[in-house]
């Protein structure tokens, strides 16, 4: 979350351009139906500050491309389900950029829905939403915003920091 | 003439459940779920001076319970160590479309004991499983109607008299701050041992015949109607009613109940419920009241809960009151609501350690004017104390030890518990 709002911050006051990027981007992913798997990098990639502000959303799989990604979420168009993203790969991949404890199953087997579980579990994820269900731009946002703020409020210890 | 093959009824039924279940595959709406819950459990427990409690009269959520009692055999019940392991999975199939979905929810548990389950070391037995069908327009803001065909669990509001799972049908309905639900179901295909089907008290010869495992064959009825926010309270109102005549048993009985949970004042919160009895053999009606009142303290960080209950016995103006599902006011030996006045007192510090640890302290005293072979009023008491321990998110180790005393002696146990969630 800290690193959330530094990254609001130093737009807000030190680049306007970067801002209205930024804005129409979030403005974009926000009316979405369903979040495709770029939009969901960006947005995940940016609140964590994984990637440099003035990314798009199309370079955002690049610039990620470092950090061990679910396979959901690399370039595979052959993917019959490619261009909408499930709560259980959206949970993976909030937990692969900014990592938190995710309890013996997911330390055992991480996966989407070890992942989705583990965020259920925690109060992250509504209890009523399955693992398949796609998220809307602003489901996505709304779901991003709560994994932030949770993770800020574990424990210097817990988060083993 | 063209000789024509006739579909047995059988292979029909299975087909049709066949492509329900498949045919939410094809469709581009589809969702599933899954769970699993492991448990297992360490107990030790002296039964020596417990010989003269009818195994009947045990509850389904007290330490030493039935099938316990039953593996200790004819020789006596001595110090004995019980070992128990579970595993829970449900798993679900839905399609949508906008406004209204299909589901198809599948349960089962396996239960494993060195000691014997229901006289087999494994039992494995379908839980709450079913078609549900489930309506909810835009414009009800989150409000959902749910029709459920199959197996499920019974529960009344109060949770003191029907936990019971069914076959059956019936309806819920939530819509923002109101709850109303309807379901009705048998009990004859339920497995007696594993789901604590011990119903009513003259249901209980059927419960300990070992040559079936399945319960006795009674039809129950829920209705429940729940309002939030009424004076920071949730309040609810419920009817049961619960059939043996199918069993040719000339009886039957209905509650009525009401439950308000919520705010005191301050940090103060209460649960409190009365529920009333009626049965078509009887004259008189019988009497359920009970409140927990919660003080809530964050500095230090404390939870101080007092409780009071009260089931009436045989006298001039009431009958004995009977939970349709087994009572459980007791942790290690469980005491019929009927001729009972309980005063129980809890305690629970922290949790402490990044919120891991969680220590727990609670003690009840028990009246019974009338119970087991005696026929005198007697007096019991029982404290426990328990710590829970946070692992992993998902793996919990509890541990706890207690005694009860009554006329029949000590009955000391320990228990250690671990459980994982998926």
């Amino acid at each position: 979350m800290r690193t959330y709002l530094v990254a609001v911050v130093g737009l807000v006051f030190f680049s306007p351009v970067l801002f209205a990027q930024y804005a129409e981007a979030l403005s974009q992913i926000a009316e979405s139906e369903s979040i495709t798997p770029e939009q969901a990098l960006w947005l995940v990639g940016s609140s964590a500050g994984s990637i440099e502000p003035g990314t798009g959303i199309d370079d955002a799989g690049a610039r990620l491309s470092a950090l061990d990604l679910p396979m959901s979420f690399l370039a595979d168009d052959a993917r019959p389900d490619r261009g909408a993203v499930s709560i259980a790969d959206f949970s993976l991949l909030l937990m692969r950029v900014e990592e938190i404890p995710g309890g013996f199953w997911y330390g055992v087997a991480p996966s989407p829905f070890t992942a989705y579980r583990h965020l259920q579990r925690v109060g992250v994820i509504p209890g009523d939403l399955a693992p398949s269900v796609r998220l809307s731009g602003a489901g996505a946002i709304d779901l991003t915003r709560r994994y932030l703020e949770f993770a800020s409020r574990l424990v210097p210890e817990a988060r083993g920091q | 003439m063209r000789n024509q093959t006739r579909r047995s009824p059988r292979r029909t039924l299975a087909l049709a459940v066949l492509a329900l279940f498949l045919a939410p595959v094809w469709s581009e709406s589809f969702d599933w779920n899954a769970a699993v819950v492991i448990e297992s459990s360490a107990s030790v427990g002296d039964l020596a001076d417990a010989a003269e409690i009818a195994p009947e009269d045990l509850g389904g959520d007290a330490l030493l319970e039935r099938d316990d009692l039953r593996s200790a055999g004819e020789a006596g019940y001595e110090v004995q160590t019980v070992f128990r392991s579970s595993a829970t999975g449900e798993a679900s199939a839905a399609w949508t479309s906008p406004g209204v979905g299909l589901e198809l929810a599948l349960s089962a548990i396996v239960l494993q004991s060195p000691s014997g389950y229901g006289g087999d070391g494994f039992a494995f037995l379908p839980g709450p499983s079913g078609v549900r069908i489930v309506r909810s327009p835009s414009s009800w803001s989150g409000g959902r109607l749910m029709v459920w065909l199959g197996r499920e669990l019974l529960v009344d509001p109060t949770g003191l008299v029907v936990r019971q799972l069914a076959d059956g049908a019936g309806f819920a309905l939530r819509y923002p701050r109101l709850y109303v639900s309807l379901g009705a179901g048998g009990t004859g295909l339920v497995d007696k041992y594993a789901f604590d089907a011990r119903l009513l008290e003259r249901d209980r010869s059927v419960f300990s015949d070992g040559s079936t495992s399945l319960a006795p064959s009674r039809l129950i009825a829920l209705a429940r109607v729940e309002y939030s926010g009424v004076l920071e309270n949730d309040l609810g109102v419920f009817a049961a009613y619960y059939d043996a005549r199918a069993a040719g048993a000339q009886d039957d009985a209905w509650y009525a109940g009401l439950l308000a949970d919520g705010a005191v004042g301050g940090p103060i919160t209460h649960r409190s419920s009365v529920v009333l009895q009626g049965r078509s053999s009887a004259d008189s009606a019988a009497l359920l009241a009970a409140s927990d009142v919660t003080l809530t303290l964050a500095r230090p960080r404390l939870r101080l809960t007092v409780g009071g209950l009260y089931g009436s016995s045989d006298g001039a103006a009431l009958s004995r009151f009977e939970a349709i599902s087994s009572s459980a006011a007791g942790r290690v030996v469980a005491v019929p609501y009927g001729d009972l006045i309980r005063v129980s007192l809890g305690v629970a510090p922290g949790p402490f350690v990044a919120e891991r640890l969680s220590p727990s302290v609670r003690g009840g005293i028990f009246l019974s004017p009338d119970r087991y072979a005696t026929g005198d009023a007697w007096l019991g008491a029982e404290m426990i104390g328990a710590v829970g321990y946070r692992l992993l998110d998902d793996l919990v180790i509890t541990a706890e030890a207690g005694a009860a005393h009554s006329p029949l002696g000590w009955t000391p146990y320990g228990r250690m518990q671990g459980r994982l969630e998926l």
